[in-house]
């Protein structure tokens, strides 16, 4: 008798601070009620985001012309997450990239098609042959300035996740049988077409072989790359997971 | 104010923010999420709901969508989409719009809300930075160097 009694009273205090909260909505709501409806100069970033959400990948481009805090709001990670999750059926976002060819060449070759396809469809590198099988592929050209593909000798696909792609390149010739120093880690952004490098240590590949992983940690809102390394096959692994949050 | 009528259905008057006051149906008004949970809080018993940004013009049309579409079911979903094509049509201008969309927004009002931002979406997608500016008075505060930077970086998006 004592426990409901008990159960009652905590779920009845829970309703009524769910209740407070929405009465100071209102009452906030009330605060800001006085804008002119006519006369509409101030758009909230939230009916902002909503609308730009819905673009094409060219306006989203374009309109980062409009004023700072529109720019500032088309590259957040956060818009991105958000056109992610607003514009994507949910099982699409495991399968977002789908690639089309092989990713790492021993030389770099203007006629090598590196297809990224997917809801925001990428297609990279230059190609006269194959097909475009994305619906709305941005023009081949537009892209190369986004990504250099040709420039590198070694490209090879590590992973993507909402949209990111994670990418190891080299840009010297390979020193050896499949082996290329000064790789370079980077996860690249196809939708801003920003690319940020990864510090020298997730990148260096010690003699022997290794495997790579990225993806996204819900738990901390960050995004992942991992690495092991067998350096002389068969002694230990050596685990590195790098944080894009935290940069390290 | 809660009235009930004949055939037992529970009334909730509405309040603009210039006074003008709507009687509607609860299930027509509790389209809105907001307004759900202040009759849920039983704040409607207290007289009528005051939706403090919300004019009495904009709250006609957005009641207008709750009615269809509290009472279409899922079988007419091909007619139901008519109509809000129809009824986006209606609001004709961005300015108009954007009203509708502040006060899905605040309604929470999910099916409308995507419906006119969908539709303002539409609009903009061909215009220009300057067209778009215009359309909402945004302030370019690029500087010129800044302005040359962006468009750079983003030059095939003009083309």
């Amino acid at each position: 008798m004592a426990a409901t009694g008990n159960l009652s009273s905590s779920s009845g205090s829970s309703k009524k601070r769910k209740r407070d909260e929405r009465r100071v909505l209102v009452d906030e709501a009330l605060k800001i009620s006085t804008t002119s409806s006519t006369n509409n100069c101030h758009l909230p970033p939230k009916i902002v985001e909503e609308i730009l959400s819905l673009l094409p990948n060219k306006s989203i481009h374009r309109f980062r012309s409009v004023s700072k805090s529109w720019s500032s709001m088309l590259v957040s990670v956060d818009f991105h997450q958000f056109r992610c999750k607003s514009t994507l059926p949910e099982k699409t976002i495991p399968r977002v990239l789908r690639f089309l060819g092989s990713c790492s060449l021993s030389e770099p070759s203007p006629s090598h098609r590196f297809v990224v396809s997917s809801y925001y469809p990428v297609v990279a590198s230059s190609n006269s042959t194959g097909k475009t099988t994305s619906a709305d592929p941005l023009p081949i050209d537009d892209t190369k300035e986004c990504y250099p593909f040709q420039k590198f000798w070694h490209r090879r696909f590590v992973g993507s996740c909402n949209g990111l792609v994670c990418l190891e390149h080299s840009l010297s010739k390979p020193a050896a049988k499949n082996h290329y120093p000064n790789l370079e880690t980077v996860v690249w952004n196809p939708f801003t077409g920003l690319c940020r490098k990864l510090p020298h240590h997730v990148s260096c590949s010690d003699d022997g072989i290794y495997a790579y992983g990225f993806g996204y940690d819900s738990a901390s809102d960050d995004y992942k790359v991992f690495k092991a390394t067998c350096p002389d096959y068969g002694g230990g692994v050596r685990v590195h997971i790098f944080s894009l949050k935290a940069g390290s | 104010m809660s009235i009930t009528t004949e055939n037992n259905e529970k009334m909730i008057t509405l309040m603009s923010s210039d006074g003008e006051e709507f009687v509607v149906e609860e299930a027509v008004a509790a389209q809105s999420q907001t307004i759900k949970h202040l009759i849920e809080d039983g704040c409607s018993t207290e007289g009528s709901i005051p939706l403090p940004n919300v004019t009495g013009r904009v709250l006609s049309e957005v009641i207008q969508y709750c009615k269809k579409h509290s009472s279409s079911d899922d079988k007419e979903e091909k007619e139901l989409e008519a109509w809000d094509a129809e009824f986006v049509k209606a609001a004709d201008d961005h300015v108009a719009l954007t009203d509708l969309m502040m006060a899905a927004n605040f309604l929470d009002i999910k099916g409308l809300l995507d419906l006119v931002a969908q539709t303002l979406a539409n609009m903009i997608t061909g215009k220009s930075p300057e067209e778009v500016r215009r359309m909402w008075n945004i302030k370019n505060d690029f500087t010129p160097e800044e302005a040359e930077k962006v468009r750079k970086e983003n030059q095939w998006a003009f083309e």
